[in-house]
């Protein structure tokens, strides 16, 4: 991932607590890491309650933060890892109050879990400012389609096109998403 | 692989930022509460008692109009309806100090004499009756139409389909400045002892000796500088997280600033200028623009209105270049084959239909 010059100099000012630069680095990645946590979670309150913890954890420690990091991988890692916690915390209500004996699933090891977390962060990441660039509309398409299984004469109507159109954007939307994966 | 395509709407993400504000607030506080405490534990090792100043952030959280001064000029455009959107003028028009108005024709030059008290517009010289420093002139340009001003002190204006310029008969000030809505041109005379403004309802571009593009447009959600020489620099009023912040932006040659006037937020980029100052030429120019924003222009540019047909795709890019003083026929006829779809068009209700 790339480590931008004013991804650098924002991190330097807000290690000195400089408000304006944090609020710049905000402006910059909250929208593409709220997409990036909507990956890990569906629930909208655990992605926009992630974003305000680290954005809140960075400023507060941001005296320990460490100098030389790739900002952009960071933010995503933490946020990643933040979402994790906290679908975990969550989980962990479930299986008390849960009436069966708890399933053992497949277990990795902590290497390949470190490492099935790593790509995917990078692939999700990929994933987030690729969607951040899609249209209102393009979105809402994609949303319709895979979220909601809802059928093209559905789709089409909610957008106010044609079936065809319906079937053509959402199948260059898809075709975009892969070059850019 | 399942993907999350749900979005957060915008006003969730503005009550996010404002958690976060908040949040910010709390930290700064309980950090200075924090600092306090260890003064107090070093002062109060010592034996005298000593006066602490206790540090508060005070953050204001009300929207916030600037609260810089307005000059003149900036109180002239308020109060005058001339900033108003230009759909019901006919002809270009100049509006001397005196309300005197007088029909500019389309690709005139209106051109001030060193002291602003005489100006000609085409072939006519006429006296602009300016008694005092504010004597402001303005000039109209309604859709379809364009004009050339040049300023007392030589600056070039190209004033385009659609806008207003207001500017004084005479630079007495220690600034130059000027109000615009709409589009511009400006290829500025150099003077190190004056620095030239052009002023817009969301920003401030400050000049120095250069040729560049400003496009704010009311109808339009950008404001958008282009420059191509010499040197600008943007300020532009934001409502941030402390106060009301003021954000300045530099520009070289070769780039293009643009400011999204809901979020107010600036981005800055390297592009192809040129095309965006060929207006001037008398050609409407466009590099890989999607069709919406093709069509946008044309409607501006030609007076005309587009009706789109419901399997438009107007997010695809296209490249050309019109002549701005084709018929409509022949733009249809351009316009068909740059897109490949379908334009037909209706003279006497100015439309064209594409699909």
């Amino acid at each position: 991932m790339e480590n931008t010059t004013t991804d650098i100099f924002l991190w330097q000012q807000v290690k000195k607590g400089d408000i304006t630069a944090f609020e710049k680095l905000y402006d910059i990645y909250a929208d593409v890491l709220l997409t990036f946590a909507l990956q890990y979670t569906n629930e909208p309150t655990i992605a926009k309650d992630a974003i305000h913890d680290v954005f809140l954890d960075i400023y507060k420690y941001r005296s320990g933060l460490a100098e030389n990091v790739n900002v952009r991988s960071y933010l995503f890692k933490i946020t990643q890892r933040n979402v994790l916690k906290k679908n975990k915390a969550s989980q962990k209500i479930f299986s008390i109050t849960s009436d069966y004996d708890s399933v053992i699933l497949k277990e990795l090891s902590f290497e390949e879990t470190l490492i099935e977390e790593e790509s995917n962060v990078e692939l999700n990441s990929k994933l987030a400012f690729a969607m951040e660039e899609l249209t209102e509309k393009q979105r809402k398409a994609l949303f319709y389609r895979f979220n909601e299984d809802k059928p093209y004469e559905e789709i089409a109507t909610l957008l106010g096109i044609s079936i065809e159109s319906c079937r053509t954007l959402i199948y260059r939307c898809l075709k975009e998403l892969r070059k850019k994966l | 692989m399942q993907i999350n395509f749900n979005k957060i709407s915008n006003d969730e993400k503005d009550s996010l930022k404002n958690r976060i504000h908040l949040g910010l607030i709390e930290l700064e506080q309980k950090e200075s509460r924090r600092r306090k405490k260890k003064r107090l534990l070093a002062y109060s090792a010592a034996a005298s008692i000593v006066l602490l100043v206790s540090l508060s952030v005070f953050v204001n959280r009300t929207v916030n109009e600037s609260s810089k001064p307005q000059t003149a000029l900036e109180q002239f455009a308020a109060n005058t309806k001339s900033t108003e959107s230009n759909v019901d003028l006919e002809n270009i028009s100049l509006v001397l100090q005196d309300q005197q108005t007088i029909a500019v024709q389309d690709s005139s030059v209106i051109s001030y004499g060193k002291n602003g008290e005489k100006v000609t517009v085409g072939k006519q010289a006429i006296n602009t009756n300016s008694n005092n420093a504010s004597a402001f002139n303005t000039v109209r340009v309604p859709y379809g139409k364009r004009t050339q001003i040049v300023l007392t002190d030589g600056t070039k204006v190209w004033l385009n389909s659609g806008s207003s310029l207001i500017y004084p008969t005479q630079f007495d000030g220690s600034i130059r400045e000027v109000y615009l809505t709409g589009e511009a041109a400006f290829d500025v005379a150099h003077d190190k002892t004056k620095p030239f403004f052009v002023k817009t309802k969301e920003c401030n571009v400050r000049v120095l000796g250069t040729v560049f593009n400003v496009s704010s447009y009311l109808e339009d959600a950008t404001v958008q500088t282009a420059l191509l020489q010499g040197k600008v620099r943007i300020t532009y009023a934001k409502k941030g997280f402390l106060n009301n912040q003021e954000i300045e932006e530099d520009l070289t040659p070769g780039m293009i600033a643009t400011i999204n006037k809901d979020k107010k937020q600036i981005k800055v980029e390297r592009k192809d200028v040129a095309s965006i100052l060929s207006w001037r030429e008398g050609y409407f120019t466009f590099r890989s623009q999607s069709l919406n924003d093709i069509l946008s222009k044309l409607s501006k540019y030609y007076k005309i209105e587009f009706i789109k047909g419901s399997d438009l795709n107007l997010e695809a890019n296209y490249s050309g270049s019109f002549a701005l003083n084709e018929n409509l026929n022949s733009l249809a006829n351009t316009l068909s084959s740059i897109t490949n779809n379908t334009c037909t068009v209706n003279a006497n209700q100015r439309t064209i239909t594409i699909k």
